[in-house]
C-alpha cells in the first residue's frame, strides 16, 4: 500500500477543507526557522517519515523560538528512525491539547467494507483504549451510501468535550469518509484528533494509506508505490518495474524477510508457478521448518522471460541455503517455463541445492531441458514431477538443505 | 554482430560464430518464424517494428537450442533494472 507522509496526508486534508494545524515542510533549519516565523510560535518539528515512532525515537519535538526550532529542526534533519532517514521536518503550529481523541476508517474483514472507529482516547492512549474497548465506538457503512451527521453523530456518542465540540466533530466526520473514497484510501487514521482549549477541533496527525491499484486514478498526487519512502526491496523495485511494462501472464514477488536478513543464512529461494500452488508450498516448506526469504508466483502462462527475470532475481538473494521452484499446472506450457528458469540456473550457476517439481502441461519436455541444467550446475539438483507431492517436495528441500549445510562445515 | 530488438530485450546473433554452425536450429524451433536464412546467416524475417511489438515471443527457444544443437552464436539479453543486468 502506498502510505502517504503526515504533510501528504495533510495536504489532502486541506483540499477538503478538513481542519488541520497551520504548517509547512522545511528541508533545512534555516528553512524551518523561516516557516516558524511565518506561522507563529510555538511550534512543533515533525520528522517525516513513513517509520512508526518517530515521537520516542526523538523525532517530533517542540521548539519556543525560532533559535530553537532550528536547532531542534538541525537535529531531527538527518536522524535514521526505523529504516529511514529523516530528509524533510514538517513545522506546525504547537496546538493547546484539551483533549486527545482517536478516529479512523478501516476495512473490515467481517463486513467486507469500511468501518468508522472512534475513540474518545486518543494519542498514546490509543492501544489501550482500542484493546479495552472502553469509550470505543464502531460504526459498519454501507459503501453505497453517503456518510451523513447523524451517522457521525451515532459514533461520537459522548466522545467531545462539549457541544459545540461535539458538532465539529459530527461534521468532520463525513469529510474524513470523503477524503477516504476520494483517494481510493485502504486506512485512514487520526491519531490524536485533538480538541484545543480555544474550541478548534483539529487533525494534528493523520496517517493515510492508499491503494496502490487504483492510483493510477489520481495522477495529481505524482506518486508511485516504487518511490515511495517504506523502502521497497530491491527485488520489489525491480519487479514493479518490469510488471509495469509487461502485460503477458501473471508475476507477483514479495520480498517477506529483507534481504540483509536473508544474508544473516536460514533463507531458501522460492519460486511458484500457480497461486494456490504457492499458498500449498509455503504451508509445506513452513511445516518442516523451511523459510523463504521471499514470495513469488509466476503463472497465466506468462513469457520464458518474464520465468527468467522471476528466478534470476530470487536467485540473486545473498547466503540462499536453497531454490525451491514448484507448479502443478494445465493452463500454461510448462517447457517454455522450463526455458526461463533454465537460463536463469544457468546464469547464476547455484551452488545451493536446488529441488524442481514440475508437473501439468508439457512437464517431460519440461524436465528434459532442467536435466541439462541439472548435468552442469554445480549445486545438487533434484527434479520432480507428477509422483512427488508438495509435502514429499517440502522434505526433500529440507533434507538437501541439511546435507549442504553439513558438507559445507565438514 | 546482429542485434535484433524484442519487446523486452534484443536478440544478439554473432555471425563469425554463426557461419560454423551445420544446422541453423534457430530458425526452425522459432514459433512465430523471426529468422530467415540469407547466405545461411540467420537473419530477421519480419520486419523490426514487427518483431519488437511481439512478432518475438521470447519463449528462449533459439537460444537454448542453438547453444544445445548449433553453434553457439546466438545470445539472447534480457536487461532486469535495479540489478544492473
Amino acid at each position: 500500500m502506498s502510505r502517504l507522509y503526515e504533510h501528504e496526508a495533510k495536504g489532502l486534508a486541506r483540499r477538503l477543507d478538513i481542519p488541520v494545524p497551520k504548517g509547512r515542510v522545511a528541508k533545512t533549519p534555516e528553512e524551518a526557522a523561516a516557516v516558524a516565523a511565518e506561522i507563529g510560535l510555538p511550534v512543533m518539528v515533525k520528522a517525516q517519515v513513513l517509520a512508526g515512532g518517530r515521537g520516542k525515537a526523538g523525532g517530533i519535538r517542540g521548539a519556543r523560538t525560532l533559535e530553537e526550532t532550528a536547532s531542534v529542526a538541525a537535529q531531527v534533519l538527518g536522524m535514521t528512525i526505523g529504516d529511514q532517514i529523516v530528509e524533510t521536518v514538517l513545522i506546525e503550529e504547537q496546538l493547546e491539547v484539551a483533549k486527545e481523541m482517536y478516529l479512523a476508517v478501516l476495512v473490515d474483514d467481517a463486513t467486507k467494507g469500511p468501518l468508522l472507529v472512534c475513540s474518545e482516547r486518543g494519542g498514546m492512549e490509543v492501544d489501550a483504549a482500542l484493546a479495552d474497548g472502553r469509550g470505543v465506538s464502531r460504526l459498519p457503512i454501507d459503501v453505497r451510501f453517503p456518510v451523513r451527521s447523524f451517522h457521525a453523530r451515532a459514533l461520537i456518542n459522548t466522545a467531545a468535550p462539549n457541544a459545540a465540540q461535539r458538532e465539529a466533530l459530527a461534521a468532520l466526520v463525513p469529510t474524513i469518509y470523503q477524503l477516504y473514497r476520494q483517494y481510493d484510501a485502504t486506512t485512514l487514521e487520526v491519531n490524536p484528533l485533538v480538541c484545543t482549549a480555544d474550541g478548534r477541533v483539529i487533525v494534528a496527525d493523520m496517517r493515510v494509506e492508499l491503494d496502490d491499484y487504483a492510483l493510477f486514478r489520481h495522477p495529481e498526487l505524482g506518486l508511485e508505490p516504487i518511490k515511495r519512502g517504506q523502502a521497497p526491496e530491491r527485488s520489489e523495485q525491480a519487479w514493479y518495474l518490469l510488471e509495469a511494462k509487461d502485460y503477458r501472464g501473471t508475476w507477483a514477488h514479495i520480498q517477506l524477510v529483507p534481504e540483509s536478513v536473508v544474508a544473516g543464512g536460514g533463507y531458501i529461494g522460492f519460486h511458484a508457478v500457480g497461486g494456490g500452488e504457492s499458498m500449498i508450498s509455503m504451508d509445506a516448506l513452513n511445516r518442516v521448518g523451511l523459510r523463504p526469504g521471499n514470495y513469488c508466483d509466476t503463472s497465466g502462462a506468462p513469457p520464458a522471460s518474464k520465468i527468467y527475470r522471476a528466478a534470476r532475481i530470487i536467485l540473486a538473494q545473498p547466503n540462499i541455503q536453497g531454490f525451491y521452484f514448484i507448479t502443478c499446472i494445465a493452463n500454461q506450457p510448462l517447457d517454455e517455463t522450463a526455458r526461463g528458469l533454465y537460463k536463469a540456473l544457468m546464469e547464476m550457476r547455484p551452488e545451493v541445492p536446488v529441488l524442481i517439481r514440475i508437473a501439468g502441461n508439457k512437464d517431460r519436455e519440461a524436465h528434459a531441458i532442467l536435466r541439462r541444467a541439472a548435468a552442469v550446475l554445480p549445486g545438487a539438483v533434484e527434479i520432480y514431477g507428477r509422483e512427488a507431492d508438495e509435502d514429499f517436495c517440502a522434505e526433500r528441500m529440507a533434507g538437501m538443505v541439511t546435507e549442504s549445510t553439513a558438507r559445507r562445515r565438514s | 554482430m546482429l542485434v535484433i530488438q524484442i519487446l523486452t530485450g534484443t536478440i544478439e546473433l554473432d555471425h563469425t560464430v554463426c557461419s560454423t554452425c551445420k544446422n541453423q536450429v534457430c530458425v526452425r524451433v522459432c514459433p512465430t518464424q523471426v529468422f530467415r536464412l540469407d547466405n545461411m546467416l540467420p537473419v530477421a524475417a519480419m520486419a523490426v517494428d514487427k518483431i519488437k511489438s511481439g512478432g518475438c515471443t521470447e519463449c528462449l527457444a533459439c537460444e537454448q537450442e542453438c547453444h544445445w544443437h548449433g553453434a553457439g552464436g546466438l545470445t539472447i539479453r534480457l536487461p532486469i533494472p535495479i540489478y544492473d543486468i
